[in-house]
Order: C-alpha cells, then structure tokens, then sequence
C-alpha cells in the first residue's frame, strides 16, 4: 500500500520534501496587472518578489490552479495505491475547488482535504503526513494523522499593515482590526480556515511579545514550530531569539500568500 | 417635611450662587481647576430642578426625588462628593415629621456619612471634614440641650467656616498654594444659605420673579425625549394657583409653575399639550405660547443612532481632532475635561445611546473618574469605568476595543493597557504657586506626569522634553503624543525630534488633538 501527496505551491516545503517522488507540487499564480504573470515561488526569486512588493503601486492579485493543473499531478502519480490531496484553506482561495474537480475527471479514488491553513501551518501537516507515510503507516492511518494535524495546526503571525489583507478581501473577522485611528500593529491568527483577529498591539516590540507570549506553551510543551517571513528575516531571528528556539524551518512565504499580506509580516506556525 | 427640603435646597442654591466666583477662584494646583463653586452649584441646581414649587405625597418621596436629582445632576469630584452629602441628609430627613434641631443635627450627620463613604481614600482638609465639623457642632448643640433649630444651624455653619480656615493646616497643597480649600468653603457657604432659611432671614429665596426661574436650558439638557414641551404665560391669573399648580403638575413631567402677581408662567412636558392650554385659557389670557415636540428634536439631533452592539464607549474628551479620533474608533464622545465636567445624567443618556450592552465609560480626567462610577446608578445597562486620566491615555485604551469580542475579555483588555501607561501632561500655570518643594510661577509651562508635578520651565519644548525624559525613563518603547492648541507646528517637530534622540529603540506617534489647556498630552507604553 503506497500513498502519494499533492499539494499546492502555498504549502510551505521542508528542504528535501520537494524532492520527493510521492510529492507533487501544483503552483497557483500571482500577477502584477494584467499582462504579467507569475508562477508561485518559481518564476521569481523572493527577494525579487519583495521589490516588486515594495516598489509597485498596484497591488498584485492571485489566482488559483486550473483543475487541469491538478489533473496532471494525480496522472503523474498513477503507480501510487492512493493520493491525498492538501490544499490551503478554502476559505483562502479555490485550489481547493479545482483539487476536488480534478478528482472528479480521474478514473480513480483522490482524497482532497482542506488544511484550513496555509504556508508554514500547511507545511507542518504536509510534514505530520510524510512522517506517517515513512513510518509505513497505512492509508487510514495517514489520513487520520493528518486530521488530527489540521485540527491541531496554529498559526500566528505579525503584519505591519492591514492593507494588503483588506484590499485582498481575505481579511475575515479581521476586518473589525481596520478603522482604529491609531497606529495599529496588529497580530493575527489562523483558525477555522481563516484569518481572525488576535491581538491589537501598538509598536513591533509589543507585537513581537504578544506572539511570543501566546506561543511559549507550545515551545515549553517541545511542539515543532516552522517560522515564515515576508522580507523580514532579522525579525524572524529575534523572535526565534525570545522564544529560545533555534530556526530550524524557515519559509520565504512566496508571492501568492505575499500578495495577501504584505511586506514585513512574520508568524509562526505549530502543531 | 417636603416642604422643607424644597426651601433648604433654594437656599443652599441661592447662597452658592452668590459665591461661585469666589469658591471658583480657589485654585488649589496651579492648573486651571477653577470649577468647584461651578460643580456644586449645577448640582443644587438639578436637586432644585426637582423640588422646587412642587408637593409630594410623603417626606419621603420629597426626599428621594431630591436626592435622585442631586445625584443625577452631580458634577465633578466636589459636585459628587455633594451629592452623597445631599443624599445622605435626605435619608435622615425622609424618616422625620418636621425639620427640628434633632432632625437638621441627625441630617448633617447623615451627610457626613455618605459623603465619607462614596470616597475610597478620603482626605482631610476638604470638604469632607467641613461637612464633619459641622455635624459634629450641630450634635453637640443638641445634647447640650439646644432645642432652638436655628441655634444648630448657627452653630454647625460657625463650626464649618472654623473648619474652612483649618483646611490649610489639614491638606499641604492648599497651605503650599496659599488657599482654603474650595469644596469645603462650598460646604460652609451652604451652611450659611441654610441658616439664613431656617433663622427666616433675608436671602435670595429663588421663589418666583423673572430673576430666579428656573434655567429652562439646563432643564431641556436634563429631560428625556417625551411628549411635547410646552411653555405658555398666563397673564391677568385669576384663580387657586394651588389648584391650577396641581392639575398642571397631574398632566406631565419636568413641570414649573412659576407665579408672580397676576401673571403664571409654566413649563410642561405633555403628551396633549392642547389639554393644558385651554385648561389654562380658563384663568386668564395666554401669551407667549411655545410648543415642541421633543421626540422629533432628539431624533434631528441624533440622527444616528448605532444598532444595538456589543460592547459600546462613552468617552469625555475635548478638541475636534481628538473626537474625530475617537469616533473613528467607535465611541461615542462628549464633550468636556478639565474645567467643564460632565454631569452624570450626561454621561448616562450617552450611555444609553451607544445603544450597547455593556458600556465602557472612559472620563479621560482624574476629576471625571468619580461621576463616571455614578453613571451605573442609573441606567440600565452595566458600566464598567476604565479610570483614565487624559485624553491620549483615553485614546491608548480604545486601541484594546473591540465591539464585536467577548465584552468581559475586552473590558479586561482595556483595564489592562489603562494600567500599563504612564500618562503625562504640559500646561501652563495660571498663578504663582508653590508645589511640594517648588516655586511654579505663573506663566510658566509645567508637566505632570500620573499627576505628580515634574517639570517647571520657562519653554513649552524644554517642559516637553524634561516630562518625555522621565516618562520612558523606565523602559517603555511607544510614546503617543497628542497636540493640544497653543502648540505650534515648528516647536512639536523639534520636541520630536529630540524625544527621538532620547532612545533610538523608542517608536513615536503623533497625532493633532487639538484639546485646550494642555498644548501636550503624552502616554508611554
């Protein structure tokens, strides 16, 4: 019994998870207007990405794999007994649509789940689920591992500006952050799929303690913990640095989850 | 006994009023505080408001509706404090058939009572030791035989002008500034007003006449949305005024029946304001006719009301630019501060338009903190106070809002950031003064930080920057500062910059608030 995955390019990749032969990755895209586009984390490097981001006046939009995309990956996969599929959050985009159409015009059994998450926190259930695969666990079992992970999956993170997220309109019950006179720095969560507010704090060494705050029991408790920035790598360190952690996973979120929310953003994710 | 209570209260009114300069005058902080003898003269006047002209069933209910009245109209610390004063004399006095010696001594007391206990840390030299000098004179008077209430009266008013000359040597900021304390001359002054009444002395007994009517706008800010407001004279009056009183009084609420010679006037709010104009039509010839619907003007008013939510704010502030910012934020903003304290009927009726369940309540000033705890008294809904004592520690807070969370969480959040700030001001001196160990000369720009006297300079920058320096003294890594009006744009950009230089780590805000008085407010977090 031998089973395959096929995620999306949001999902955060562990090194060497991409050189996997049970793996596929299907990219969603990003464009700058509409004449350019881009292949998630392919087409341009990540600090190119973060230029584009800081220097460019329009805000760059996304769209979601064509189910043919996805048809593609599980035809690939064919000597595999059975592929489980993990998507970002539905909530998010509709990969996981065009995941669940794809199975639909394959002659076989595909099981599309949805992470309720995406980039570092996907990264951690892609990961459970590998682990159970090389544990030799069976079908059920790796199912069910992942969904107790995507149950169990945190994520925080830090943005320096709401805007991206509102103008996105994958702001959620973020959205009641908006509309505060001050200078906010708000602290967000991932949860049920989708983006809610978590703390309003003033200044980055506020926001930096509110997650750092929120996150300790998970550390203290030896969870794993995968880190993702938006160009703001020396912030990363000095929160891994507070949380006496070291960084061991580390994810350069790509342009797709980057156009949703921003330079400068940060989070962490844990299980 | 109603009558009584009616007449002390006029009295006390009327003696307040001739003096409210001069208690207003008695500053005892070199900042511009000068509202006491402002406070507790709207705060007769709401008690006053109630009971003037008008007859209840019992003593009792004479006695409550006066004391609801006082404790609706309270204003400010001292406006508060005479509240509970009034309060606790009308409990005494509901229980007693007539106003005798024992029952004005008992009265007093039961004024020292209250007055005590609706403060938590009370402090001698103030107007709570004035009111328990004289109740102490008054009971002194009685077991020594005195049965003569204008005796007591004489003795517990001599006792609390004693008591005002002694509160110097009570309190030191009042012996450093060189004045007696306000409140409590405010409490003497009241004494006196009483003791004029009951000896059946000359005062000004705000009766009748033009001269003493009751002030229909301070009545119109006070009264409920009902019915119509109709106000009409009856020239040529011939008839029972009683009887007229009463059937006008049986027809609606914040009723005045003022009578003087032949002519009436009256203020009424009815649902059928036709029925009492040809009522009155009967008595004489009706001029001066005047009829709103009330209902219609408090909806032109406030044509917004929000949909019932959550968690709602209540916040007293000043300046445009500070109630643009914390409308953004969702509250609801009144009007006033230092100098011009709300009222708590004030801070009720926003309260209950916020239309929200519960109500934060933030005063944005020490002196405002006390009638914001009065507010749950009377609306329906639960108030908690987030204390807050400027207006940018007021803004600091609203960032901890949230209408839409778990209001319990979100009050806790709120009290939470309130206690983490340190909260400072600039302002100017009014007079020469003397603070603890300093010599403050008028003129002269002074900081405040959590209240305590820090900075004295001759330049608004160098008193900024010596209140910035001990305000993130402590580790605090986010300065708010908030432009007040009398600071100009060039001196904000040098204290700026220089608070910048002070700790590179250090994150600034600025935002234009544009409230008198204090040209800076600052909070650190």
């Amino acid at each position: 019994m031998t089973t395959a995955i096929v995620t999306d390019s949001t999902t955060s990749l562990a090194p060497g998870v991409l050189e996997r032969p049970d793996v596929r990755v299907v990219p969603l895209t990003f464009h700058f207007g509409a004449d350019e586009t881009y292949t998630d984390k392919m087409d341009m490097s990540s600090e190119e990405f973060y230029e584009r981001l800081r220097d460019s006046d329009v805000f760059p939009t996304t769209a979601q794999p064509a189910p043919g995309a996805f048809v593609d990956a599980y035809e690939a996969l064919s000597d595999y007994d059975e592929i489980l599929v993990l998507t970002l959050s539905s909530k998010f985009s509709g990969t996981y649509d065009s995941a669940l159409q794809a199975a639909g015009m394959v002659d076989r059994p595909i099981h599309v789940l949805d992470t309720k998450s995406a980039e570092m926190g996907s990264g951690l259930i892609l990961l459970e689920a590998l682990r159970c695969i090389d544990d030799g666990g069976d079908f059920g079992e790796i199912r069910r591992a992942v969904k107790r992970a995507i149950g169990g999956a945190n994520m925080l993170f830090a943005v320096g500006t709401l805007e991206y997220l509102a103008k996105s309109g994958r702001i959620g019950r973020a959205q009641r952050l908006l509309g505060t006179a001050l200078d906010v720095r708000p602290v967000l969560k991932v949860a049920g799929g989708e983006i809610v507010p978590f703390k309003r704090t003033r200044g980055r060494a506020r926001q930096m303690a509110a997650i750092v705050e929120e996150v300790r029991p998970a550390v203290e408790a030896g969870h794993t913990l995968y880190f993702g920035h938006i160009g703001a790598p020396e912030l990363l360190s000095e929160l891994a640095e507070r949380l006496g952690v070291e960084e061991k996973l580390v994810a350069e979120i790509g342009g797709v989850v980057g156009s949703h929310v921003g330079l400068g953003a940060y989070g962490v994710a844990h299980l | 006994m109603a009558i009584e209570v009616a007449y002390m209260v006029s009295a006390a009114h009327a003696a307040v009023k001739a003096q409210v300069a001069r208690i207003n005058a008695l500053n005892v902080y070199p900042v511009p505080d000068g509202d006491t003898g402002t406070n507790m003269l709207l705060t007769l006047e709401s008690a006053l408001g109630e009971t003037a002209g008008k007859s209840y069933d019992s003593p009792e209910e004479a006695s409550k509706a006066c004391a609801r009245a006082a404790l609706m109209g309270a204003r400010g610390n001292s406006g508060v404090i005479l509240s509970q004063m009034i309060r606790g004399a009308c409990e005494v006095l509901a229980d007693r058939a007539s106003l005798d010696a024992d029952a004005f001594a008992a009265g007093l007391d039961g004024a020292r009572e209250r007055a005590y206990s609706s403060v938590s840390e009370p402090v001698e030299g103030t107007m709570l030791t004035v009111i328990k000098d004289a109740a102490l004179a008054a009971r002194e008077a009685t077991q020594g035989g005195e049965a003569d209430l204008t005796s007591v009266a004489e003795a517990a008013k001599r006792a609390a002008h004693d008591s005002v000359r002694r509160t110097p040597e009570l309190l030191s900021v009042l012996r450093e500034a060189g004045v007696v304390d306000a409140g409590g001359l405010g409490v003497a002054v009241i004494l006196d007003g009483i003791y004029a009444c009951v000896s059946g002395q000359e005062i000004e007994v705000p009766e009748e006449g033009e001269e003493h009517a009751p002030d229909l706008e301070a009545i119109h800010a006070q009264e409920e949305a009902w019915g119509y407001c109709t106000e009409f004279l009856v020239d040529g009056f011939d008839g029972d005024v009683e009887e007229f009183r009463e059937h006008v009084y049986a027809s609606g609420r914040s009723v005045f029946v003022v009578a003087d010679d032949d002519v009436v006037k009256v203020h009424v709010h009815t649902q059928d304001p036709g029925e009492a104009l040809s009522y009155a039509g009967g008595f004489g010839r009706l001029a001066g006719v005047k009829v709103e619907d009330m209902e219609a003007q408090v909806r032109s008013r406030e044509p917004e009301l929000r949909p019932a939510a959550g968690l709602g704010v209540v916040v007293v502030s000043r300046g445009e630019g500070n109630r643009a910012l914390f409308e953004q934020m969702g509250a609801v903003v009144i009007e006033g501060g230092q100098g011009e304290n709300p009222s708590a009927a004030d801070l009720a009726r926003a309260v209950e338009r916020t239309g929200a369940q519960p109500v934060v309540l933030l005063p944005n000033n020490k002196n405002i903190v006390p009638t914001a705890e009065q507010v749950g008294e009377f609306v329906e809904v639960r108030t908690h106070v987030v204390p807050t004592t400027n207006i940018a520690a007021g803004l600091a807070v609203m960032v901890g809002y949230d209408a839409e969370g778990e209001p319990d969480e979100v009050v806790k959040e709120m009290l939470e950031i309130s206690e983490s700030l340190r909260v400072g001001e600039v302002t100017r001196s009014v007079r020469d003064a003397r603070v603890g160990d300093r010599d403050v000369p008028e003129g002269a720009y002074i900081g405040f930080l959590g209240g305590e006297l820090v900075a004295v300079e001759d330049g608004i920058c160098d008193a900024a920057l010596a209140l910035a320096r001990k305000i993130v003294g402590d580790g605090a890594d986010y300065l708010t500062l908030l432009k007040g009006e009398g600071l100009v744009e060039a001196d904000l950009q040098t204290i700026i910059d220089e608070i910048r230089d002070l700790d590179d780590d250090l994150e600034v805000e600025v935002r234009d608030g544009g409230q008198p008085l204090y040209p800076l407010e600052m909070v650190a977090e």
